[in-house]
């Protein structure tokens, strides 16, 4: 092992370097030796020349991320690996190893915290070096600070250390000024070739405060495998720690000890393999290891602290009670004004796309947001909540879980929460409401929403409830045709469609289009059925008002639909085109998860061509499996042909012990897509 | 992998009078520096900061975040009418180009170089906002500038609601930020932009504003290239127009393009207060209505661009400096690489072992703090010892090894296919890339190591067909387009029918030209267990029962080898069943829609733009049992037109097979308007083709 440390050489920048910027753009990368009322002098490739300050645009000096607690040639973990480097050949799906991941948390008695993240990773191939070496981090300005601590590459035996040049802070939502807070800073640890050793360490620090206590999530397994897990969490005596554990695998080790004053946590998973790329895996948090941790407090606690906040901030000025007094005037039952307001706030206040998380968790005062015209998902539903309440409605508010994160009773604590909506009884109906994009109708809720864990925080019921599912009619599609076919194959008709929940607010994206824009995704859509199909006309009528649905229906003709073969004539159901795309694999790892239930109907009317009948179509198809289903047939009756099916996919979560049956599901559908009808001359 | 002259990106802001001294701990003190040394840095006032402490000291005056002009303006009556007028306008404007997003009244600039060799440049834009979606994009100021060369100011930024309300600047409201996105590749900083919400913007708003930006400090005064694009997205616009001032002295070169049918493309030109001014206008410009694969924005709308001279001279001679002092081997590096080629017979041998090894052993990350690092790039020796490097900074390193090795080279200066044309009339910096050329084996060729896949000498397929700055040889240079062939998937089917209508079907594949490089780069970055998955989903879209039995992907890692695909699949079930009739499809034969988007559209405006030509050939083996008889194969067809061919078919050989073909090719990039109709007919044939299939009549169902 000695012998192997005599090799370790550091390099890189030296401990100290400078970059002068000339007027003219040179870069001097050097030592600035001197500089005083007339020039400026920098020594550089081993000569020292003098710049007078008019020609200097600017100095940069350059900090090298060398702060290291162990020397990397005294540092055993390092060693050990140097020693005994992982093979690539052992992890064959990866680009590189993680050898070890910690996250160390210390919580002080003033309930303030500091997180330090402390890597060391192998790059086992070529593709694995970019992802290796990029790390980033963000912080709340005012909440948080952070900061890189130190960070290396050892590539044949040469220690290189991060320097400023490949490190760089900014906003992310420097296109949302009113909600640009968050800063992102990330690094590129530098000469990095398969083989090497990386070694990083960054920590943030944040204050507590009710509406941002202590709250923190921790995964342990990743895209690339990570053969030690480690988080350390050091809570001081008088604080109490609540924690749950989920997803963790067999094997973890956990430990709790006193030590100096303190209770230190500790959980240590090994050997944890990457995850690949499966079709409609759930959200990254919903699956992965990991451990959430948050100081001990109770729902009640929680909207105690967060109501008279939220109070404070519901400022309704007279403009805004005029407002609401406008967009009720005229309406005669409480579900009318509740959509009246909603469409007004969905439509009028710009929707800004930054999470609470990354901005705040308390909403801006309500007449901020009125006066703005715009709001993020947390502001916008507040803004609702006090138009609903002027208009005395007498809404509640809460805050929502979606569904990208798991929900669990155990940890009471507003950082739970990214979305936020308003709950109202109107005409006996409950509504939730929760404005963000404006292509939503007021009753289709977002479907990350849907069925998910709320904390009502204004509002007298209990604290936590759960959002109302949406069947699958609620997310629906259900068109119909009417075709002709000719004796030549042509093929015309007209399509129409109905639709509800996404299916509708996806279709109504349209609205942002200009018309020329739409009248070419229209053709394109059309010829997307066949070659040869041309759209007709279109209708795409209520894109732009909210109060009503959509009707879509378009006619097209297509030349040469069916093809002929001798006396037969075959053709395909025209947009029947389902595949096993996404259950090609035959294990999967992960669950099957989609965001809500679903229904696509079709009925659909072909006319025969004369002197052509039915020589053979697909046998009836009725399919029920892994909570989804499918049903399809054919009839003849007078010269035509009716195709009617109905997909429903009412199970949103598919465990992989069930993929098999999913897996024979998609592949009938796909089947039966494949089939053609054939017709043959009398 | 590319972008890396990111000259345009270095846009920031900057000051005045005394230095700004920044610190470790992100303070900002406006200081005069007295001197520095070692250890600290002494401020006028007598404070002294640990040199330790500080991060920055720019010595050009840094600006206000609202800048001067930047002032509360109480509505005038001037303003007022000026509003009325500008909805009247709008009114007009809407009913002749009906179903818009949003209309520009205006949308003015003016560019002035100063006889400092300073400039400003201004632009005013006045639009009414008639969709929501209109309300983020037109609704606020965003200006970037580069910290220590340019300054902005928001001069005026009204808003006239449809109601009648007015809504001036409020300065308070002016915030700076400094730009940032996640992703491991680039690192390019100094960038500041100052950022404005307009208030009350609402559906039938107009906004009024005005930026001005100032480069108080260009780092070469001759550098003047203005620019102008007389086109919207969103809608049609009133007036575009735009000015260029210049000092009498100095002499001004333009080039103007797609101006046709819209207005004259000469300018007036006026001189006054010894300067001259060249000034262009469009009235009523329809809105850009986007087609599928249609070229760049300056390559379709009206578009100017200027420069102070007329030949490349000073861009090469400036570039060049910078290159030829970039691109000397240390003798380090000369030992390295002749040690690297020590066993190459000949000049292509080097060239092979060179090009591989930048392109592995060189990380490609972008790391640029100015114009310096960022159009000349680093010193080859730093990147080879670095490890990593953006195009530019691996093109000289490339130039560096193969000059070492004997072999004459130069960097390369271009914009990818995907980008604008460069319009080498009027000189510019506009370039997104670079790359190398080298004269081998007495050949002239380009290799582009920025990326890790192609195989030598192949490039990726978005360096075809442009025009490139040879920065040695001081010319305009061009990277030819290959055949169709040299540019090609190759697929070759064999099927197994059996009795029962299982099919075993294998596929070998292989690529060349850019597709090899392509397909490679695919295979590299996904697991071996999503490579499987890959194949699984292969063979489920031949045929929905299909299993796949075996895979191989040869060589995903080893760029000096051909990279080939095989797969093997079983099909239980393989040709559909009607009656005794069995329909067999070819498989991959079908040329899907989604292959076919650029020829949606009845009518095109602009021309179809591929990045590269394309070559697809297949060949069949279909072994049909005893028991099945051909019934019909699919007709021979042999068509093609002035872009593309098409050649296809089926024919019954001995032994129960039927052999079947495909060759699918266009050699063209562009297709114009012109021909499109003519191109559309001749794809849609070859598409509606490829939907024939075979019928095979099953004897033993029949009793036979």
């Amino acid at each position: 092992m000695k012998i192997f440390l005599l090799y370790l050489l550091l390099t890189g920048a030296p401990a100290r370097a400078d970059i002068l910027y000339l007027n003219k753009g040179d870069e001097i990368n050097g030592l600035v030796t001197a500089m005083d009322a007339g020039s400026v002098t920098i020594s550089a490739a081993g000569k020292e020349t003098s710049y007078a300050r008019g020609e200097v645009m600017k100095i940069q000096f350059v900090k090298e991320y060398s702060a290291v607690p162990v020397p990397p040639q005294e540092d055993p973990a390092i060693q050990r690996l140097l020693a005994a480097p992982p093979k690539p050949a052992d992890y064959p799906n990866d680009g590189y190893l993680t050898w070890l991941d910690e996250t160390a948390i210390d919580i002080r008695p003033d309930k303030t915290w500091t997180v330090t993240r402390r890597g060391i990773r192998s790059v086992l191939r070529e593709r694995g070096k970019s992802p290796a070496a990029y790390r980033s981090y963000s912080f709340l300005p005012g909440l948080e600070t952070a900061g890189i601590n130190y960070a290396y590459s050892i590539t044949d035996s040469t220690v290189s250390y991060l320097n400023d040049i490949s490190v760089m802070e900014g906003s992310p939502y420097m296109n949302y000024p009113s909600y640009d807070r968050l800063r992102l800073a990330k690094y590129a640890i530098p000469n990095v070739q398969t083989g090497s050793t990386l070694v990083y360490s960054s920590s943030y620090s944040a204050v507590h405060s009710p509406e941002y206590p202590f709250f923190a999530e921790v995964p342990f397994r990743f895209s690339e495998p990570v053969k030690t897990a480690r988080l350390v969490v050091t809570v001081p005596d008088g604080l109490e720690l609540s924690y749950q554990e989920l997803n963790l695998p067999k094997g973890t080790v956990f430990s709790k000890t006193s030590k100096d004053g303190n209770s230190v946590y500790v959980w240590e998973v090994s050997d944890l393999p990457s995850y690949r790329q499966e079709p409609h895996s759930p959200p990254f948090m919903r699956y992965v290891p990991q451990v959430a941790l948050s100081l001990a407090s109770s729902w009640e606690e929680v909207r105690a602290v967060m109501a008279p906040l939220l109070r404070e901030r519901l400022v309704i000025t007279p403009a805004m009670k005029a407002k609401a007094a406008e967009l009720v005037s005229g309406k005669t039952g409480a579900l009318q004004k509740a959509e009246a307001l909603y469409n007004w706030t969905v439509k009028e206040i710009k929707f800004q796309p930054v999470d609470m998380a990354e901005y705040s968790y308390l909403p801006k005062p309500a007449d901020e947001t009125f006066s703005a015209k715009a709001g993020n998902a947390l502001d916008k539903p507040f803004l609702l909540y006090a138009l609903l309440d002027a208009a005395g409605l007498k809404p509640e508010f809460a805050y929502a879980r979606s569904k990208d994160a798991p929900f669990t009773e155990k940890l009471p604590n507003i950082r739970r929460f990214d979305r936020a909506e308003c709950l109202l009884t109107a005409d006996g109906k409950e509504l939730v409401l929760s404005p963000a994009e404006d292509t939503r109708r007021y009753f289709e809720l977002q479907p990350e929403l849907q069925g998910v864990k709320a904390l009502r925080v204004l509002g007298s019921g209990e604290p936590l409830f759960d959002n109302p599912d949406h069947s699958s009619d609620q997310e629906s599609e259900t068109s119909s045709a009417r075709y002709i076919l000719d004796k030549d194959g042509n093929l015309s008709g007209s399509y129409s469609s109905r639709m509800t929940g996404s299916f509708q607010a996806s279709m109504r994206s349209y609205k942002d289009y200009k018309k020329e824009d739409l009248d070419r995704d229209m053709e394109q859509y059309v010829h997307s059925i066949h070659p040869l199909a041309r759209l007709k006309s279109y209708t795409l009528k209520n894109l732009g008002d909210l109060s009503k649905n959509l009707e879509f229906v378009f006619s097209m003709n297509a030349q040469g639909y069916a093809m002929k073969a001798g006396r037969y004539m075959i053709f395909k159901v025209p947009g029947l085109d389902y595949t096993s795309s996404d259950a090609a694999q035959t294990e999967r790892e992960l669950p099957l998860f989609w965001y809500s239930r679903s229904r696509n109907s079709r009925k659909l009317t072909i006319t025969l061509p004369e002197g052509y009948r039915l020589y053979h179509a697909p046998k009836d198809l009725d399919i029920k499996l892994a909570g989804q289903s499918y049903s399809a047939g054919f009839r003849t009756s007078a010269g035509k042909l009716t195709f009617a099916d109905d997909l429903k996919m009412d199970n949103t979560w598919v465990d992989p012990a069930v993929y098999p049956q999913y897996k024979a599901f998609r592949e009938a559908l796909a089947q039966f897509s494949e089939n053609w009808v054939v017709l043959e001359k009398n | 992998m590319k972008n890396t002259l990111i000259l345009a990106s270095l846009l920031l802001p900057a000051l005045c009078g005394a230095e700004t001294v920044k610190l470790r701990s992100g303070e900002e003190t406006p200081a005069q520096v007295l001197s520095l040394d070692a250890d600290s840095v002494k401020l006028d006032g007598g404070r002294t900061i640990p040199r330790r402490d500080v991060s920055e000291i720019q010595f050009t005056a840094a600006q206000a975040a609202a800048g001067p002009g930047a002032a509360s303006v109480a509505v005038s009556t001037e303003e007022a009418a000026a509003a009325k007028a500008d909805f009247a306008q709008a009114g007009a404007l809407a009913a002749r180009f009906p179903g818009a997003n949003g209309l520009v009244l205006l949308d003015s600039g003016s560019h002035i170089l100063n006889p400092d060799g300073t400039t400003l440049d201004r632009n005013h834009q006045v639009r009414q906002i008639l969709k929501e979606s209109l309300k983020q994009a037109w609704g606020q100021v965003i200006a970037c500038a580069e910290e220590g060369r340019d300054r902005v100011k928001i001069i005026k930024a009204s808003v006239y609601g449809p109601d009648g309300k007015i809504y001036t600047l409020d300065p308070s409201q002016i915030k700076t930020s400094r730009p940032q996105e996640e992703g491991g590749d680039f690192f390019v900083s100094g960038s500041v932009c100052t950022q404005y919400v307009m208030p009350n913007v609402q559906v039938g708003s107009i906004v009024d504003y005005e930026t001005e930006t100032e480069t108080y400090n260009p780092f070469r005064k001759d550098f003047f290239f203005p620019s102008w694009g007389f086109q919207d997205d969103q809608g049609p616009i009133a007036k575009s127009e735009v000015t260029v001032s210049v000092p009498e002295k100095e002499d001004f070169y333009y080039s103007v393009k797609n101006f046709a049918g819209l207005g004259a493309d000469k300018p007036s030109v006026a001189s006054a207060g010894g300067m001259r001014t060249y000034y262009w206008k469009l009235e009523n410009v329809p809105p850009i209505v986007a087609e599928p694969s249609m070229p760049a924005y300056e390559d379709t709308a009206p578009f100017m661009r200027g420069s102070l001279f007329k030949e490349w001279d000073r861009i090469f001679d400036w570039t060049l400096a910078m290159h030829e002092e970039r691109t000397r081997p240390s003798p380090e590096l000369q030992e390295f690489t002749l040690d690297l080629v020590k066993d190459s017979k000949t000049e292509e041998e080097k060239a092979a072992k060179i090009y591989h090894y930048v392109q592995k052993k060189i990380r490609y990350i972008a790391v640029k703090v100015g114009v310096a690092s960022g159009w000349g790039g680093y010193d080859a020796n730093l990147t080879w010892k670095r490890g990593y490097g953006c195009c530019i900074d691996k093109a000289l390193l490339l130039t560096t090894m193969l000059k070492a090795a004997g072999i004459q080279a130069s960097p390369i200066l271009l914009n990818t296919n995907n980008m604008n044309e460069i319009d080498y009339s009027i000189p510019q910096l506009g370039f997104d890339h670079a790359i190398t050329v080298a004269e081998i084996g007495g050949r002239h060729i380009f290799l582009d190591s920025t990326g890790y896949d192609s195989r030598y000498p192949e490039i990726a397929d978005f360096d075809y067909g442009v025009k490139v700055l040879n920065i040695f040889a001081k010319k305009i240079d061009y990277i030819p387009v290959p055949e169709p062939k040299e540019n090609g998937s190759f697929y070759d089917f064999s099927m197994d029918l059996s009795s029962s209508g299982a099919a075993d079907i294998s596929e070998r594949m292989h690529y060349t030209g850019s597709r090899e490089g392509g397909l490679r780069y695919y295979y590299r970055s996904i697991k071996k267990e999503e490579q499987k998955q890959t194949f699984q989903g292969f063979a489920k879209s031949v045929a929905p029962s299909a299993e796949l039995l075996s895979y191989e992907v040869n060589n995903a890692e080893k760029i000096e080898d051909p990279f080939t695909l095989r797969v093997n699949y079983r099909v239980p079930d393989y040709p559909q069943r009607a009656g005794n009739i069995l329909i067999v499809k070819l498989p991959d034969f079908e040329i899907e829609q989604y292959r076919i988007g650029e020829i949606s559209l009845d009518k095109r405006r602009y021309p179809i733009k591929y990045g590269d030509p394309m070559g697809r050939y297949y060949t069949y083996r279909i072994s049909v049992p005893d028991n099945f008889e051909v019934v019909s194969l699919p007709e021979k067809i042999n068509i093609s037109g002035k872009y593309a061919s098409f050649s296809a078919g089926c024919a019954k050989a001995a032994g129960g097979l039927i052999n079947c073909s495909l060759a699918w090719e266009r050699g063209a990039t562009l297709i114009p308007p012109q021909d499109y109709a003519e191109y559309k007919d001749f794809i849609e044939k070859a598409a509606s083709y490829t939907k024939n299939q075979i019928f095979l009549r099953d004897l033993s169902a029949e009793g036979k």
